[in-house]
């Protein structure tokens, strides 16, 4: 790999009726500073359709590719059917443990995208055990983690960047500000486990309003938490590739 | 019992915020004392920000609402980081 690939990612941004207009003047010149832009999840406040069409109408001709995961908000209307058609209108490409291929002057990006799920961490991790339901909670997180995996696997070899694209996180390290009672709700050491298992070169997350940017999963790749409350703006860059091959701020 | 444990109204406030049609955030800290409820977090907008008091208000039992919370700015900077 020799170009760099610049993206751009923001997560929880939970555009609602009352946001209109508002992200457009920070992301209309997003093309200038990056090739491709992720959106981790909670990208309206009920999941209400309207509400996407909200942000669609922001980020629409931004000039950038676009990929998408969605989160816990974008499920609460039980709308997520048409939450996508309204994005995928706009140019938002949504990824439900799916994968996409973006060509960035013929640098190939793979992303896989998945909203992930909640169980907890290593050691402290609930168990597929007991009541159906909380065997149903965790299975729902492992399937998640397997077919994140899948997709990471079936983009390998095909693309010269992988990047996870989640909204639940997969280390502790991006939820530290967070109370540790909740991490059980914010993520699962599962997703990190698939991660290392198949490969990336990047994890983006958001949902953890109250952690932390920067964390590496146990087998040491970068995971960055862009819930826009923890950058404190409209997205970050991060930059894969390239030439010195280090890490700066 | 005339007087709802503070520990049940942290957690009514806290649904209320969730449910609310111009709230609908989880992630808002509340922290009841007997004159007092504390509010901090983060929300989109201003008008969230407002939204939420007028959500606690009612649900405060006459304590005063404190209404920390700040509206996550949406600047852009020039600010990237390499990962190599």
């Amino acid at each position: 790999m020799t170009a760099k690939v610049r993206v751009a990612a923001v997560g929880d941004v939970h555009a609602g009726l009352d946001s209109r207009g508002c992200f457009r003047p920070h992301y209309e010149h997003v093309a200038q500073r990056a090739d491709l832009l992720l959106l981790a999840g909670d990208l309206t406040r009920h999941g209400d359709p309207e509400e996407a069409a909200v942000l669609v109408e922001d980020i629409r001709d931004v000039g950038v590719p676009v990929v998408a995961v969605l989160g816990n908000h974008d499920h609460h209307a039980d709308a997520s059917d048409r939450l996508r058609r309204v994005l995928a209108g706009g140019g938002v490409q949504v990824l439900e443990g799916e994968h996409a291929v973006v060509d960035v002057d013929g640098v190939r990006v793979g992303v896989a995208g998945s909203k992930g799920f909640g169980g907890g961490f290593a050691g402290a991790c609930a168990t597929d055990f007991g009541e159906p339901e909380m065997k149903a909670f965790i299975r729902h997180t492992r399937s998640i983690a397997d077919r994140l995996a899948q997709n990471l696997d079936a983009l390998d070899g095909e693309v010269d960047v992988r990047i996870a694209l989640l909204h639940y996180a997969p280390v502790e390290d991006t939820l530290r500000g967070e109370r540790l009672e909740i991490y059980p709700f914010l993520g699962s050491y599962l997703l990190a486990e698939a991660i290392d298992r198949a490969g990336a070169d990047l994890v983006v997350h958001g949902h953890a309003h109250g952690g932390a940017e920067k964390g590496l999963t146990p087998g040491g790749i970068h995971v960055r938490n862009v819930a826009q409350p923890v950058l404190k703006r409209a997205y970050h860059v991060y930059c894969l590739g390239g030439d010195d091959g280090t890490v700066r701020d | 019992m005339t007087h709802e444990p503070e520990a049940y109204l942290v957690e009514r406030i806290r649904d209320a915020l969730a449910h609310h049609p111009d709230v609908a955030e989880l992630g808002i800290t509340v922290r009841v004392t007997p004159d007092m409820v504390f509010l901090t977090g983060d929300v989109g907008t201003p008008e969230r920000r407002d939204a939420v008091s007028a959500v606690v208000e009612p649900l405060a039992g006459g304590r005063a609402v404190r209404n920390g919370i700040s509206v996550v700015p949406l600047s852009e900077d020039d600010v990237e980081e390499n990962l190599g």
